[in-house]
């Protein structure tokens, strides 16, 4: 039996061109990663967020729901690969995230690479920390703590969780609404999310800059009291200036650095060794010296 | 003329009730129709919320409901104050742990305030608690920039304290009163608040907040009438029985012989234009007789003209209070600029209704606005409302529509004359016009008769610049400059209140001109800075009384 004539309901595939693919991975594979390289986990999400922030400030006037919802998942992205950078960071720097990574269940391809940076990335990359519940797994895992059971730091995930919950609906359903995400999102299942104005992209961003800031501050203190606890961290600023400084470098931002606050304060350090003067009194008292 | 001895001029000055103790506050409170329900919700079981503008007797209240269950001996009873949250401000804004200290300085206070009520009976543990919890309380107050060091206590453990307390002192169940506890205008101390707020509750342990109309939010997960049961404890202008509790009021504040003074239609005037709020009452009374802006406290003879003139103090007093609210919250300058020309419109309604009305009856004193309404207009109405301009009240059906009834501040109507009853009526017929109000004494309009087009488009957040290019911000939640991608911080409003100069106070003139000139003092924080008021009292005419006052004046203008 000859097959049916079927007519065309769209254009062919091949009217578009056929060279996109090749064009494309030839000119977007780079063997470093873009922008400042020496750049802070918490600096390249700001400066994700910035770009966010500008192009959504250039659509206002032409605004369209797909562009939110774009910018959305793009800010969200932007979140999780700080997570991603940072938590493989910790693993490569504190003594006791060491030992704890080296215990990590992983694939043999990943240990292949021959290098425990990219087996570490490589076992995150299977992890989505678009939810608390990872995140909190993850820094258990490396750290020992929970960071939803801060006070501070949870209600902020709680917020990141919300906006975790849009993202979800927007990139997986069209902004579906579904049962799953219903009672976070306090809304009926069956309803859409449309994110009509650019006001809300500038809210989605403040959620997660507030949940980054904290985030980083909590992960800074709780590996900083360990190695301030356990005697990792000597008083003598000769002696611990390699661990500190790269400590210091992971989870400072040069763009908070820089930032005076309005009545012409600064609250970051300017460097490692400004920050380590405020801790070193402590480090002495407990070294009893 | 008389001259008033000291406990008179504090029966009259001494307007807040924190500030009396068990005696006084026992001796200058009257009964109010429904005291008794509202003291005995307070007294008893259960979480409440006591809601009510400025000055409308809701410390009264807890203070009442305090000395009440302390009399009892059976009840752990602890009044907290929080009115100083806006001095945590400045570290809320530089550290990363702002929540979870603003949460342990509220459960502090309330510890704090245990140890207090039970005196020499507190458990020892309470006891070391509560000091350590003092300090910690004075350090966050003071400190704009370190976090001092406390064991942290959860709500939960404050709960299993509590009990452990309770049964180790003999009481059967504890109730913690707090007081200017809604943070008005802080989201995110709000949001902390009623979640502690919600956590206090137990079998045993019963929270009663004391919160402002129109601009409390709540926690996400905290639903009220189900987490906690709202009290309204205004008094109503229009009930029956409001004019025999106003004068109950001056009966239990002002002594006989001050009272006999008064015409009792000036009486009834002052109660008119008080608007149903104590602390306004006893404010035009005071400044009927007193003459605060002479030197000295002598009784000046209570006439018409004199109280007319204390109304239109206290109509400048509370359109202040309004305006102040961009001071102290400058990104809403522009709604209270656009609330500015809204009351004025309402005044305007009600004035061009009431020229149409006979003479001798009725007259309007509120507005009605059909519902809905958008967004913009709902916030300038509970700025509006907070600072106790107006006051929304029950729905009106009419016809298809339901309109929002808004009762206008009485002093506001009176100053500009919107019973038009002439150039100079008498106090008989300002009387006679506020003394009925139904629903037909309510102006119907829509809501563009209020929030034109224009006035809307003024109803953006005003928004500081970034401080790095100076471009503006486009957004008030924006957490980077569009332009060079600085982050868009905040500033402490807490920093530039006490900056301010001390002639942002409701005090005499002549005293502000002495103390510029006779003292170091210049700013708010040089007089809260001033020890027991060392420095006040070298100005001559400032004595122990007058400097209280003052240095309550300055609290008072750093808190919300």
């Amino acid at each position: 039996m000859s097959p049916h004539v079927i007519p065309q309901c769209c254009i062919p595939s091949s009217a578009g061109g056929s060279t996109a693919a090749p064009h494309l991975l030839s000119s977007v594979i780079r063997n470093s990663r873009p922008g400042t390289g020496n750049q802070s986990p918490l600096d390249r999400a700001y400066d994700g967020f910035k770009a966010l922030t500008k192009v959504t400030h250039s659509l206002s006037s032409d605004w369209a729901h797909q562009h939110g919802s774009m910018l959305a998942a793009a800010a969200v992205a932007a979140v999780e690969d700080y997570f991603r950078t940072i938590f493989v960071e910790i693993a490569m720097i504190c003594p006791f995230a060491v030992r704890q990574s080296n215990g990590f269940a992983t694939k043999v391809m990943f240990v292949e690479t021959g290098s425990r940076e990219q087996a570490l990335r490589s076992t995150l990359e299977l992890v989505s920390f678009s939810s608390t519940e990872n995140i909190d797994d993850w820094c258990s895992k490396l750290v020992g703590l929970k960071a939803s059971k801060d006070p501070s730091l949870n209600p902020l995930m709680r917020d990141f969780e919300g906006v975790c919950h849009l993202r979800h609906c927007i990139t997986h359903a069209g902004g579906y609404v579904s049962v799953n995400n219903s009672s976070a999102l306090q809304a009926s299942p069956g309803s859409w999310v449309s994110i009509d104005s650019t006001q809300n992209i500038h809210q989605i961003i403040a959620v997660l800059t507030r949940l980054l800031r904290a985030f980083n501050q909590w992960l800074f203190s709780a590996v900083l009291n360990r190695w301030i606890n356990e005697a990792t961290l000597t008083g003598e600023w000769n002696e611990d200036r390699e661990l500190f400084a790269t400590l210091w470098s992971t989870f400072a931002s040069s763009l908070d650095i820089n930032t005076t606050l309005p009545q012409g304060e600064t609250v970051v350090p300017s460097n490692a060794y400004f920050a380590y003067r405020k801790i070193q009194a402590n480090l002495r008292s407990r070294a009893g010296t | 003329m008389t001259n008033l001895g000291d406990e008179e001029i504090q029966s009259l000055y001494l307007l807040r009730a924190e500030d009396l103790d068990p005696d006084r506050l026992e001796r200058w409170t009257a009964d109010t129709p429904g005291d008794e329900d509202i003291l005995k919700r307070l007294t008893g079981a259960g979480p409440k919320l006591l809601k009510g503008p400025r000055g409308s007797g809701k410390s009264t209240y807890l203070r009442r409901a305090y000395f009440r269950l302390q009399a009892k001996g059976t009840v752990l009873a602890a009044y907290i104050n929080y009115s100083q949250h806006l001095a945590l401000e400045p570290l809320m804004l530089r550290s990363e742990n702002a929540l979870q200290t603003f949460r342990q300085w509220l459960i502090y206070k309330i510890i704090c305030a245990l140890d207090e009520s039970l005196g020499v009976d507190s458990p020892s543990d309470l006891r070391l608690l509560s000091k350590s919890g003092g300090h910690y309380i004075e350090a966050l107050q003071t400190s704009m920039t370190s976090i001092p060091d406390i064991e942290p206590v959860s709500p939960s453990r404050l709960l299993t304290l509590i009990d452990k307390w309770c049964n180790e002192t003999g009481r059967r169940r504890a109730v913690l009163l707090m007081d200017d506890a809604a943070h008005a205008f802080m989201h995110q101390q709000q949001r902390e608040f009623f979640e502690v707020f919600r956590s206090l509750r137990s079998r045993t342990v019963a929270c009663k907040a004391a919160i402002y109309p129109g601009v409390t939010a709540y926690s996400p997960y905290f639903n009220v009438g189900h987490e906690a049961e709202e009290i309204e404890v205004w008094i109503r202008p229009d009930h029956n029985e409001y004019l025999n509790t106003m004068r109950a009021i001056l009966e239990a504040r002002l002594p006989a012989e001050i009272r006999s003074k008064f015409r009792p239609e000036i009486i009834d005037l002052a109660a008119h234009a008080s608007f149903g709020l104590p602390r306004n009452f006893l404010n035009i009374i005071s400044d009927t007789i007193g003459g605060v802006e002479e030197d000295g406290d002598r009784v000046e003879t209570p006439t018409l003209v004199r109280t007319k003139k204390a109304i239109n103090k206290n109509t400048e007093r509370v359109t202040t209070l309004f305006r102040d609210v961009s001071k102290k919250l400058p990104r809403y300058e522009n709604f209270i600029q656009v609330g500015d020309k809204i009351y004025n419109s309402m005044i305007q309604l009600v004035q061009s209704a009431n020229s149409s009305r006979t003479r001798g009856g009725a007259r309007h004193a509120g507005i009605a606005i059909s519902t809905p309404w958008e967004p913009d207009l709902t916030q300038v109405v509970s700025l509006l409302e907070y600072a106790g301009v107006i006051r929304r009240i029950e729905l009106m059906p009419r016809g298809r529509e339901t309109y929002n009834r808004i009762q206008i501040h009485t002093s506001l109507l009176i100053t500009n004359n919107a019973f038009s009853l002439g150039r100079n009526p008498s106090a008989e017929d300002l009387n006679t016009a506020l003394s009925r109000q139904s629903a037909d004494d309510y102006v119907r309009r829509q809501p563009t008769a209020l929030m034109t087009e224009e006035r809307a488009s003024l109803c953006s957040l005003n928004l500081s610049p970034c401080p790095t290019c100076q471009s503006p911000r486009v957004s008030e939640d924006a957490a980077f400059c569009f332009k060079c991608g600085s982050p868009l911080t905040e500033q402490s409003v807490y920093r530039e209140l006490l900056d301010a100069e001390i002639d942002r106070l409701d005090i005499p003139t002549l005293k502000i001109e002495r103390i510029k000139s006779l003292t170091s003092i210049k700013t708010i924080q040089d007089i809260l800075l001033d020890d027991g008021g060392v420095k006040l009292r070298m100005v001559p005419s400032i004595g122990e009384t007058w400097s209280a006052r003052i240095r309550l004046r300055a609290t008072e203008y750093v808190t919300l």
